[in-house]
């Protein structure tokens, strides 16, 4: 008997690395699988609320319009939404789509992004006044009615 | 045998363990965010904007009330309307303000100012739609905004008689035909291009509102909405005496220029004024005019957490279009003689004292050829001299003041040597 051909004690080395190689193995799979899990609900509830962010903006937009409909009106209207959305911040954009001032009836769209994962959403509204188109950081906002001007505009307060 | 003395042993375990402590956490935080968004979307968003406007119509409803109440009274004197209107209105305001505490909004209501029009009511059942002399023919109103026109008819008187016509004039005529209906009564309404009619049964015509008893008739609602109820119109009568029915309007003129025009389109060829006028001056002798509110302006100042509101609240009950500002002659004063004088005022409905023109002429009633003419811009209060006027002559003393979009005219008839009936 040669010493090469000594096969004794190899079993414990071997379940050693084999433990090893499939903890190795899990862990990892658990890492990437666990991080595309993080990935993916951070966008989808980004996308979630952005959407509620651009609706409540555009309900609030909608009613402030009914509101200040008239001559003599003057109007201001906070609107308090979150500054983040899943830890990033975000853009509102102020889009016209459609006037008719005869009707009288303004179509515009809200384009919301985030910053860093670039998660974007749209939401339609529809006004009683013309609104100044702008871009907007994320977070709490106010809408002014400019009676000389007679639109609505929207700033970040 | 490994050295048991070494400590980084399970080193991958260890940091497996805290990526995915790190995972978890940012896996609940977001869940956290997620919940939130619920919440916010789940909230009210338009609270403070409904609590305003429900506020807004609520001062509506009880101004214009307390218009109406004013214009209702039985008396002569814009004086009382006036006072009345701000009675009610002092205690209005009050538990409007502290109604509207409790919802959350803090609330201020001031009063600008009331706009002089006329009130013109026949409250006589038995009598037709006539004038003072029972003349079924005639003018009511004319060049004049018209509000809260009612009519209330005796349905048996149309089903024996014969079809009334009230004419609406800007220009087009519309006419509202009251007539019999083979056993009942109906209301026609006759537009260019179109001819609709509404079955009448209680006898509650309200045109400004487009209702009959009650209901919505479309003729009338479209005469409110597209034409001629949305900008100064002449309303005459055809075959008054032919049903028996009240009737009550608002118009946006004064009292004094809308009876000398009034009195100018039924009796062209009298003296002024004409005896009887069309109209009498207080209740008894239907149909007759009083001075009356015609619009009433307030300041409305609205504040809760996240709005502040404000605006100028105009309140014109069952007004249709866009507001009344046509100015229009308040006094208009003549003596006739060699040296004829008009005394004369004017007056902007929303208090501008931007009046435009106003146009002071006189003509022999015989054959139109004018005699004087005086024309003043953004005057409004004059007193017009015209001398040389030959004497024991018949003329016509005309004035007109138009701010571009209205005109509105008086005319007098006047003998210079004294008017003989």
């Amino acid at each position: 008997m040669t010493l090469s051909l000594d096969r004794r004690a190899t079993s414990t080395a071997l379940g050693y690395v084999l433990s090893l190689g499939i903890a190795a193995i899990l862990i990892t799979g658990l890492l990437v699988a666990g991080g595309e899990l993080v990935q993916n609900q951070r966008e989808q509830s980004a996308h979630t609320e952005l959407e509620v962010i651009g609706q409540t903006i555009a309900d609030d937009l909608a009613s402030a319009s009914r509101l200040a409909d008239c001559d003599s009106c003057e109007l201001s209207l906070r609107i308090s939404v979150p500054d983040r959305v899943a830890g990033e911040s975000y853009l509102i954009d102020i889009v016209e789509v459609e006037a008719n001032p005869a009707y009288p009836e303004y179509i515009y769209r809200l384009d919301l992004e985030t910053g860093r994962s670039g998660v974007t959403d749209s939401v339609m509204v529809r006004t009683r006044l013309p609104v100044a188109e702008t871009s907007l950081a994320g977070g709490s906002l106010v809408v002014d009615y400019d009676s000389g001007a007679g639109q609505l505009e929207v700033r970040n307060v | 045998m490994a050295d048991v003395r070494r400590h980084d042993r399970a080193q991958l375990l260890l940091v497996g363990a805290l990526a995915l402590a790190v995972i978890l956490l940012s896996l609940s935080m977001l869940l956290n965010s997620v919940i939130f968004t619920e919440n916010l979307a789940t909230r009210q968003t338009h609270a403070d904007a409904e609590k305003v406007s429900s506020f807004e119509s609520a001062v509506v409803e009880g101004v214009g009330g307390a218009i109406e109440h004013a214009n209702r009274r039985d008396t002569t004197t814009f004086a009382d309307r006036n006072d009345t209107y701000y009675d009610v209105t002092n205690a209005l305001i009050p538990t409007l303000a502290n109604y509207s505490a409790t919802d959350g909004v803090a609330a201020g209501i001031e009063r600008d100012g009331v706009y002089q029009g006329t009130r013109i009511v026949d409250a006589n059942r038995s009598s037709g739609l006539t004038n003072r002399a029972n003349e079924s023919d005639w003018t009511m109103v004319n060049d004049s905004r018209v509000r809260a026109f009612r009519l209330q008819v005796n349905v048996s008187s149309v089903e024996s008689g014969d079809e009334v016509h009230i004419q609406l004039d800007n220009g087009t005529t519309h006419e509202v035909i009251v007539e019999p209906d083979g056993g009942g009564a109906h209301v026609r309404i006759e537009r260019p291009g179109d001819t609709s009619t509404c079955a009448l049964e209680a006898g509650r015509i309200d045109v400004t509102a487009g209702s009959v008893d009650g209901e919505y008739c479309r003729g009338l609602a479209v005469l409110s909405t597209d034409a001629p109820l949305d900008e100064p119109v002449n309303v005459s009568v055809t075959n008054g005496d032919q049903i028996q029915a009240t009737y009550s309007l608002v118009v946006d003129r004064h009292q004094t220029g809308l009876r000398t025009a009034v009195d100018a389109d039924n009796y062209p060829g009298g003296c002024s004024p004409p005896s009887p006028p069309t109209y009498g001056t207080a209740s008894g002798d239907d149909p007759y005019t009083t001075p009356a509110i015609y619009a009433a302006t307030t300041h409305l100042d609205a504040g809760t957490t996240a709005l502040d509101y404000q605006r100028t609240l105009r309140l014109a009950p069952d007004e249709v279009g866009p507001a009344a500002t046509g100015p229009t002659f308040t006094t208009f004063n003549v003596t006739a003689g060699e040296t004829s004088t008009i005394d004369w005022k004017v007056a902007d409905p929303d208090g501008s004292s931007d009046v435009g023109t106003v146009n002071i002429s006189m003509a022999y009633a015989s054959n139109g050829t004018g005699i004087a003419d005086q024309t003043y811009n953004g005057d409004t209060d004059q007193t017009t001299t015209f001398t040389g006027v030959p004497n024991d002559t018949a003329v016509y003393v005309n004035g007109s003041v138009s701010d571009g979009a209205s005109l509105r005219r008086v005319t007098e008839r006047h003998d210079t040597g004294g008017c003989s009936p």
